[in-house]
């Protein structure tokens, strides 16, 4: 490789000769140990490196800006479709049951209301026992496990 | 949301790129907000198992979007135009107030925009040169072409602003 070479291959390439092509970066190694220009040419190549990446315009953004950024692209974005609820999820909203927006109190109630509408249904299919046709001994021989007393 | 954390993860690699390119932090901003509408409306799209990156795909369309902008940008009036930098400010000056990064952007905004893309894209993206050729929609030969022309710019640029070697700065 000769000097002019290198000195294209580092403006193709740059300074970091790891990342050059395996053939050329050996050539160049074995031109740097034995050209004084090129090392000079070579230490030019890297500090011109340095002095960019070292004083990036772009330093000067902090996480203010990215938030600043992330808000106003929020804010643009059209608003989204809100999902289809089912009926019951609905009725269930609407009457204060579902959903963590809801104040406690109305929630409450309704949980009471609900509970006692259950209760007094209930209420109306049990069986009234008193009224049954069936005597006090037939009664206490049910209620005790003494079976050897035949009563009749 | 998925999205809002995706932003907050790229978000400044987005902006960081923009600002190369346009130069201005209200441009970036600009750009980042539309790249990130972008990539929201064509997220559908988007197939991670194409092999393409992420980053990829929205240096892209960064890239994309500051070559649009510069493009229909109207023509600058001349009077407009600042006076170049006084070259008999020495390096050393220079760099005890701080301008380094100044006198890198001056640098940057003097090249091509698409030698710009790829030394943004190549110096300071994180990014490998396949996937800077891949954002630009170009060979790896095309993109080794812009950065040669690119360097040897930037090179000249400072060596005009006195600094004839690096050294002189680091």
């Amino acid at each position: 490789m000769t000097l002019s070479q290198f000195i294209d291959a580092l403006d193709r390439y740059g300074s970091a000769l790891d990342r050059w092509p395996p053939a050329e970066r050996d050539a160049a190694r074995r031109l740097l140990e034995q050209s004084a220009e090129a090392t000079v040419e070579w230490t030019e190549a890297v500090q011109l490196e340095q002095f960019i990446r070292g004083n990036d315009p772009a330093t000067a953004i902090g996480t203010d800006a990215v938030i600043r950024l992330s808000n106003a692209v929020m804010a643009r974005l059209p608003a989204q479709p809100r999902r289809r609820q089912g009926l019951w999820k609905r009725l269930l909203l609407d009457f204060g049951l579902h959903g963590s927006n809801l104040v406690w109190v109305p929630r409450f109630a309704m949980s009471m209301a609900v509970a006692a509408l259950l209760g007094f249904a209930a209420s109306n299919h049990l069986t009234d026992t008193a009224a049954q046709q069936v005597s006090a001994a037939e009664l206490l021989s049910m209620s005790t496990s003494y079976l050897p007393l035949d009563l009749r | 949301m998925a999205f809002a954390a995706l932003m907050e993860r790229h978000g400044a690699r987005a902006l960081a790129l923009a600002l190369r390119m346009t130069g201005t932090a209200q441009d970036a901003e600009d750009v980042a907000q539309e790249a990130f509408l972008r990539v929201w409306a064509a997220a559908m799209r988007w197939n991670p198992d194409g092999g393409a990156r992420f980053t990829t795909w929205l240096y892209r369309v960064v890239v994309n979007l500051c070559l649009d902008r510069k493009r229909r940008a109207p023509m600058q009036d001349l009077d407009s135009v600042p006076e170049p930098a006084d070259s008999s400010i020495s390096s050393f000056e220079r760099y005890g107030r701080g301008q380094a990064s100044a006198l890198v952007a001056e640098a940057l905004a003097t090249l091509p925009e698409r030698q710009r893309a790829a030394v943004s894209l190549c110096y300071f993206g994180e990014v490998s040169c396949q996937e800077a050729a891949d954002c630009l929609e170009i060979s790896l030969s095309a993109l080794e072409s812009l950065l040669v022309r690119g360097r040897r710019s930037l090179r000249d640029h400072f060596a005009r602003r006195g600094l004839r070697k690096m050294g002189d700065v680091l």
